[in-house]
């Protein structure tokens, strides 16, 4: 029962991904095409660069591309080879869509999942001693730094660690993707900026559980403070934080571009803004597609570790 | 408390200084470009490998712009100028170790000439090959044969490099630098080629890396983690010169900063009312203020880089307001109401067009906004990509344009661009060129400096054309530019050539 309950909620959430994936690539494709300019000579821009284009590169594009052709058959041509796997290739640069989806997307996620458990790695044992001791000096403190943090943009959380770790102490590299150390600045960059918010709702969680009457209740059956934490406060507050934590995962995956340009990185962001400068419909498409699907595929688990976290919501799903 | 100890011990580290980041090989080169490269193409790759040393051509060009041996030691000209005949050297070899032959070069030149932009305007009948030389025949004269031959998008590639169909497989070229390990739009890896017929590279290894935001290039420079790094923004250049590792030098290159104007727009249609728009721009403020040296302020089209397009005896481009309004009150602009002039029910009004890929262009923008308010001009702003000039121009919306023009890269004669700027009837795709700007006689001494060869019948035609584009003002030179390029204190030299913007990589050494 429970197992058929689980399947539903990946089957709806699989149909749910589709149908945001299509519907987000099709918008962009209509956007694409409203917005005014020559799209061949947007093309050969972004292919030729500006000072070398001659008009023959330009019509070169308007020649060798379907960008001109009926935008129907363009459309329908590309939804057929979704199914297929075969994405096309970008405009600009001639190759691969996936390959290109590919590896801006493993970048962007490797960093964004880094930076986030960076990210949870500060904000989980700040935030439950704080919620423990509402009041007390971490949660001032913390309530303090949170706020700061979270005013400051995240190119300038970027410049200040750039200054300090690069610039000054000569100990990691301010920019590129030649090595695993090259992530730690951008890293660091996305986890302040996102423990700013979690180090708070974890906080909430944590301090409106332990205020609620079960957790008191199970302290006068006997339950030491420490075992109540563990039992009741810890699984209750999870819920809501995996929730939110699900969510700032998500806003990650379709890049972070003032942070991947900053640190020069290549990712998802970086790779999107500038096929959108130059209307490379395919990556765009391509783009949207993926974009869609990461956030369907990270919702779900979200749905599954709050399952995990409060069967009750079997029921709720069941009825 | 815990946690602000250390915080505060890393930041007072941190301001007491430290050491420059990663140690540099001594066997790598390591150069931060601001382009990216989309394909290794010669289209659209061949000028980014000519500056990198990956490829070459039969000639090559001093800094100076004359032309000088390159693979071909020698060459001659028949008397008609209809033939050239070049001898290649017999100790060049490709990437891949094959020789470089004179069917190697004929193939290369048949395979990649027909899509070719520069190359392409040759009146070319024939090119064939004997033994070691190679002869281009003409249709007719072509006095800039042996510049355009030049073109780096028809650069000198081994048999290897093409598919059975002529289809561009890889670069295997011939000069001092390989390609080695590719990871496009950002990275390319290059090794000396240890055959190579001329001075070999000190380093073994050139990396070259592409950094499209400014500010990450003054990091990486501050954190001396390159060699030489490209385009920076001239508001780091002290604390760049400040930090230990890097240094700042400055390169003029045969570019200027613009203003495009649509002639056919009755704010602009004569070449008084073009003169009245140059007298009110601020050139040396402008120059002094954004781009730090005064000096760098127009006075001409051309750069006194370009030394043979460059006439000292013009008299110079100069900052006259008041003789402005004097040109416009003759014209009928009268001031309204506002302090904005109006004739015929016509504005004296209009938007420039600019692009933010070049820091300094916006800013400038501003400035001009304010420099011709003086003159009754109301000048709106729209910053936005650069092909919304090029799309204004081709379909008449464009007033006024701010942008860069390069005179000289591709090819070592600037002929090449004030060809394709001011001597044909189609725009110019590259956010640059004329807009409705008509002049036969432009066109004849184009067309005339075209036909020959001789330096002696080709000066006039230069200064012709210099004095044209001095006197009726097509487009508005504003300043000259200098491009920032950091150096690592552990080189010797940076031996940049600034006309073709050649990094010269085999010239490169670690000081001693």
């Amino acid at each position: 029962m429970i197992a058929r309950t689980v399947a539903r909620a990946i089957l709806a959430r699989l149909i749910q991904a589709i149908l945001v994936a299509l519907a987000l690539s099709t918008l962009c494709f209509i956007f694409i095409y409203i917005l005014p300019g020559d799209m061949a000579l947007r093309v050969a821009v972004g292919r030729f660069g500006l000072e070398q284009l001659s008009r023959d590169m330009v019509e070169s594009v308007r020649r060798e591309t379907f960008i001109e052709a009926p935008l129907a058959g363009q459309y329908f041509a590309w939804l057929g080879n979704v199914f297929t796997g075969n994405l096309g290739y970008s405009l600009v640069s001639n190759r691969s869509v996936v390959s290109e989806l590919w590896r801006a997307g493993a970048n962007t996620f490797t960093l964004a999942l880094i930076g986030w458990a960076l990210s949870y790695a500060v904000a989980i044992p700040f935030g439950i001693w704080a919620g423990l001791r509402p009041g007390g000096i971490v949660d001032r403190v913390t309530a303090g730094l949170s706020a700061a943090i979270a005013s400051l943009p995240s190119f300038l959380i970027g410049i200040i660690l750039i200054w300090i770790f690069s610039v000054s102490l000569g100990w990691l590299p301010p920019a590129g993707n030649r090595g695993p150390h090259y992530l730690i600045l951008p890293a660091a960059t996305l986890g302040i900026g996102l423990s700013a918010l979690s180090v708070r709702v974890i906080r909430n969680a944590v301090s409106a559980t332990n205020d609620a009457f079960f957790v008191t209740y199970s302290q006068i059956r006997g339950l030491s403070p420490g075992r109540a934490f563990v039992r009741h406060v810890l699984r209750n507050a999870s819920t809501p934080i995996a929730t939110f934590a699900a969510l700032q995962f998500a806003m990650l995956l379709d890049g972070f571009v003032v942070v991947e340009t900053l640190f020069n990185y290549p990712g998802l962001g970086d790779m999107l803004v500038k096929a959108l400068v130059s209307r490379d419909v395919p990556i765009i498409m391509g783009g949207a597609l993926l974009i869609g699907y990461l956030y369907a595929a990270v919702s779900l688990v979200s749905d599954l570790v709050c399952l995990w976290l409060d069967p009750r919501q079997l029921e709720g799903a069941r009825s | 408390m815990k946690i602000v100890v250390p915080l505060f011990a890393v930041v007072a580290v941190a301001v007491a200084g430290g050491s420059p980041v990663v140690a540099q090989d001594a066997d790598e080169l390591r150069i931060v470009q601001t382009f990216e490269l989309q394909s290794l193409e010669p289209r659209t790759a061949g000028w980014r490998l000519r500056s990198a040393g990956v490829v070459e051509s039969i000639v090559s060009a001093t800094p100076e712009g004359q032309i000088v041996p390159g693979l071909a030691e020698s060459w001659t000209v028949s008397e008609d100028e209809l033939s050239w005949t070049f001898t290649l050297r017999d100790d060049a070899v490709f990437h891949d170790g094959t020789p470089v032959t004179a069917e190697a070069v004929e193939l290369s030149y048949e395979t990649l000439g027909p899509l070719a932009e520069i190359y392409g305007r040759i009146p070319l009948a024939d090119i064939s090959s004997q033994g070691e030389t190679v002869t281009f025949t003409l249709d007719a004269p072509f006095g800039a044969f042996l510049a355009y031959v030049m073109d780096p998008s028809v650069p000198v590639l081994a048999p290897a490099s093409f598919d059975a169909d002529g289809g561009f497989v890889e670069i295997v070229g011939t000069g001092p630098y390989r390609i080695v390990e590719l990871d496009l739009p950002r990275n390319l890896l290059l090794e000396r080629h240890d055959d190579y017929w001329g001075q070999a590279g000190a380093f073994a290894r050139v990396r070259l890396e592409a950094a499209t935001n400014p500010d990450t290039r003054v990091n990486i420079a501050l954190a001396g983690e390159a060699d030489i790094i490209q385009e920076l923004p001239t508001a780091s250049v002290d604390r760049i010169n400040a930090s230990g590792v890097t240094h700042v030098e400055q390169v003029v290159l045969p570019r200027h900063i613009m203003l495009m104007i649509n002639v056919a727009q009755p704010q602009f249609e004569t070449a008084d009312l073009r003169r009245a728009v140059s007298l009110a721009i601020d050139r040396t403020g402008i120059a002094a203020a954004v781009l730090g040296d005064p000096a760098l302020a127009a006075t001409q089209y051309m750069p006194p880089v370009a030394p043979d397009w460059y006439f000292p005896a013009f008299d110079p481009l100069t900052y006259d307001p008041a003789e402005a309004n004097r040109i416009l009150d003759e014209a009928g602009w009268a001031r309204g109401a506002d302090g904005i002039r109006e004739k015929d029910g016509v504005r004296f009004a209009g938007t420039v067009r600019t692009f933010p890929q070049r820091a300094y262009l916006p800013v400038i923008a501003e400035i001009l906004q304010g420099q011709l308010a003086e003159i009754g001009y109301d000048l709106s702003i729209f910053v936005g990509d650069s092909s919304e000039i090029t799309e204004g121009q081709i379909d008449g919306t464009l007033d006024l344009a701010l942008g860069i023009r390069t005179m000289m890269y591709q090819v070592p004669d600037p002929i090449a661009i004030l060809d394709l700027d001011f001597a044909r009837d189609e725009v110019p795709p590259g956010a640059a060129g004329s807009t409705n700007w008509f002049n036969q006689e432009m066109r004849d001494a184009v067309a005339g400096y075209l036909s020959t060869s001789d330096e002696a019948a080709r000066a006039p035609y230069r200064e012709e054309i210099a004095r044209i584009l001095h006197e009726e003002l097509p487009i508005i030179p504003i300043a000259w530019v200098a491009e920032n390029f950091g150096v690592s204190n552990r080189l010797e030299s940076f031996p940049i050539d600034s006309v073709l913007q050649d990094w010269r990589l085999n010239q490169i050494e670690l000081a001693q």
